[in-house]
């Protein structure tokens, strides 16, 4: 259906011209004026800077000034040549990004499913305390709960002591992919424990009763009712550490220790060590491509009327 | 037979269900009727196995039911809110029983699909959040009848529906029972639905069955005020009793004209403090001539359709009384707002009865 037929077959056609006009701008204005700041705030601090690293991703090497006429797809070409070829650092920084971001989605999957299933069933006493427990480190900026991280594993540090105190002598994991790993795991937890979390806890508990009266067991409930109405916390919980984990750069770089090639530490190479914007910015603009079409894809196989309906209506 | 002995429910010191007694047929229609929060949904939910009696015993054909789970009871509970699984279609829904058992379907959705009159190839593929209400409470029925159970259990399942949706499935479940050798246990706080369906009927208020029987004896023979004001629009007419021997009451009354005596026994049951007539076993009519009444002005007379409600206010004392009267009556005797008459009625009419614990 075309825009207009669609603007059409909204429209009454027993209405005179001039009431016809007025219906078909009041089909065309967006469903409400609150929505309004909101946009204008994504087009100036969202639309503007990617517009801007799209064409600054079109330019010759090392141009600091823009000159749209003057485009070339250079940029797009050495990180496409290099990333196929695995020559120079792209190979590296394909495979670092994937395996990080691959292994912090499942080590978080499998860390927060029981813990969600528990806090949403199971835990009564202390729920509210443990919940804003693992609130409050979200409140702490990434930094400083990164440099933590590298001050406790560091040689001789924390880790070491404790590790030497009980006769260990543990090789320290510091600026290794596992230890990059670790700190994503643990800065992007919480994104996957509270939408799982929540689509468990918005299960309504007649479902598990009716399942119970109708036979089924605890497995039975747990395989067929609580995991197939979780699925869509599981998902965006996913996308969320999956994508979040892609852009990881601050892990990258302090428990990596500058030895770790991410795509995201490399774009951040790019623009600061080696002047050179058009190459960076075709990195974010293929970083944000990848992104853009996991969530797309990934979001696409929730059924969002179904979560929509819970919480009561029938 | 299902059978309830002392069945109690306590939450803390509440007493949601006191030492309830009752015998089920098995196949019978049994309705359990209260106002919201009388305790009706607990016993429900005991007799499903969702909730663990505080003391008393569930025996089913003579085996103690009181602490077998939910899955290995042969109750199935229909709930209020039909509690489908939203991420299944119908034909998944009505499998999941029949799955949890361990057994193959072999048709037999088709077949349960048939009995709540829903069209299997129609239906059996859609996904339940694209059925309407009616359609939900059918699905629901099915997958409870799916579990084969001995006695099924239904948790006002049709008060969300409109009016003319809930007489039709009504008469179904009633047809339904018929067939099948269910037991059929409806809760509700609607009378009417009790009255249409049942064969037994249990009124119960404060977590006490206040009265048993059938509908029909329940209606002709309350037992007290809040029976008789809950099965349907009653005037109540407080009386002090001066004299009671040999199964007969005298009475005074300030107003009321006529008889003063009437049968009431046996001599343990309660004094009487009430007087309490039905709306439609009155009239009002400019002169007495019935064998009781009490004069009144008319305050307002309401059209309801087939029937005129006649609104009076009592002269002496202030009350108001209701009288529903035929549309020919009234226009037979032309009534209007602030003309004095008497509302009365015939003794046969007239419950004598205690308080009632509310």
């Amino acid at each position: 259906m075309s825009v207009r037929e669609f603007v059409r077959s909204k429209v009454p056609t027993d209405i005179d011209r001039f009431d016809r006009r007025l219906a078909l701008v009041s089909v065309l204005r967006p469903p409400s004026g609150l929505i309004i700041p909101l946009v204008v705030l994504l087009a100036f601090m969202f639309v503007g800077p990617i517009a801007s690293i799209v064409l600054f991703s079109v330019q010759p090497t090392n141009t600091i000034s823009l000159a749209v006429a003057d485009w070339t797809l250079d940029a797009y070409r050495e990180i496409v040549q290099g990333t196929i070829s695995g020559k120079g650092v792209y190979g590296e920084v394909t495979t670092n990004t994937i395996m990080i971001s691959a292994l912090t989605t499942v080590i978080a999957f499998a860390v927060s499913y029981p813990a969600a299933y528990a806090l949403a069933t199971k835990v009564r006493r202390f729920k509210l305390p443990i919940l804003i427990a693992l609130i409050i480190p979200l409140f702490t900026s990434v930094n400083i709960r990164v440099y933590g991280w590298v001050l406790f594993l560091i040689n001789e540090g924390v880790f070491d002591l404790l590790a030497g105190s009980v006769g260990l002598d543990a090789p320290s994991i510091i600026y290794t992919r596992s230890a990059v790993i670790l700190g994503t795991v643990y800065v992007y937890l919480p994104y996957m424990l509270f939408p799982i979390y929540l689509s468990i806890s918005t299960i309504d508990d007649s479902l598990l009763e009716a399942a119970a009266d109708l036979g089924a067991g605890r497995t039975k409930q747990f395989v067929d009712v609580i995991l197939p109405l979780s699925k869509p916390g599981v998902i965006i919980g996913s996308l969320f550490v999956f994508v979040l984990s892609l852009g990881a750069e601050v892990e990258a770089e302090l428990l990596g220790g500058g030895t770790i090639y991410t795509a995201a530490s490399n774009i951040s190479y790019s623009f600061g060590y080696s002047q050179n914007w058009p190459l960076g910015s075709a990195q974010a603009v293929g970083l944000l491509l990848i992104t853009t079409v996991c969530g797309v894809v990934i979001l696409r196989t929730i059924d969002l009327t179904e979560i929509a309906s819970r919480g009561g209506s029938r | 037979m299902l059978k309830a002995t002392n069945l109690r429910k306590e939450y803390g010191s509440t007493v949601a269900v006191e030492d309830v007694d009752f015998e089920i047929e098995t196949g019978s229609f049994a309705t359990i009727v209260g106002p919201s929060g009388c305790g009706k949904s607990t016993l429900l939910r005991m007799l499903a196995g969702h909730l663990s009696p505080t003391a008393g015993q569930i025996e089913l054909d003579g085996i103690d039911i009181t602490d077998s789970s939910p899955q290995s009871r042969p109750t199935s509970l229909v709930f209020q809110s039909w509690s489908l699984f939203p991420h299944m279609t119908v034909a998944e829904n009505i499998e999941f029983p029949i799955d949890a058992q361990g057994l193959e379907s072999n048709g037999r959705i088709e077949t349960l699909l048939e009995q709540v009159r829903l069209d299997p190839e129609e239906y059996a593929n859609k996904q339940v959040t694209d059925l309407s209400g009616g359609q939900k409470q059918r699905v629901a029925l099915a997958r409870s009848l799916a579990y084969e159970p001995d006695i099924l259990l239904l948790d006002e399942p049709l008060a969300s529906l409109d009016y003319v949706l809930q007489k039709k499935l009504q008469r179904e479940l009633t047809e339904l029972n018929a067939e099948l050798n269910t037991t059929f246990i409806y809760v509700t706080h609607s009378l009417e639905s009790a009255l249409i369906m049942s064969d037994q009927l249990f009124v119960i208020d404060d977590g006490s069955i206040i009265q048993r029987g059938s509908p029909d004896e329940i209606y002709q023979e309350p037992v007290d005020k809040f029976v008789a004001e809950f099965m349907g629009d009653a005037n109540v007419f407080p009386i002090d009793v001066v004299e009671r021997a040999d199964g007969r009451i005298r009475i005074d009354h300030p107003v009321l004209e006529g008889r003063q005596e009437f049968p009431y026994g046996p001599a343990d049951r309660p004094v009487p403090e009430c007087l309490v007539v039905r709306h439609d076993d009155t009239v009002v009519k400019p002169s007495l001539e019935h064998e009781l009444g009490i004069p009144v002005t008319v305050v307002n007379v309401l059209n309801k359709g087939n029937t005129a409600l006649v609104e009076t206010r009592d002269k002496h004392e202030d009350a108001e009384y209701v009288s529903e009267m035929s549309l020919e009556q009234v226009s037979d005797i032309s009534l209007t707002v602030d003309d004095d008459a008497y509302l009365q009625w015939n003794p046969d009419k007239t419950h004598v009865l205690p308080k009632g614990d509310s």
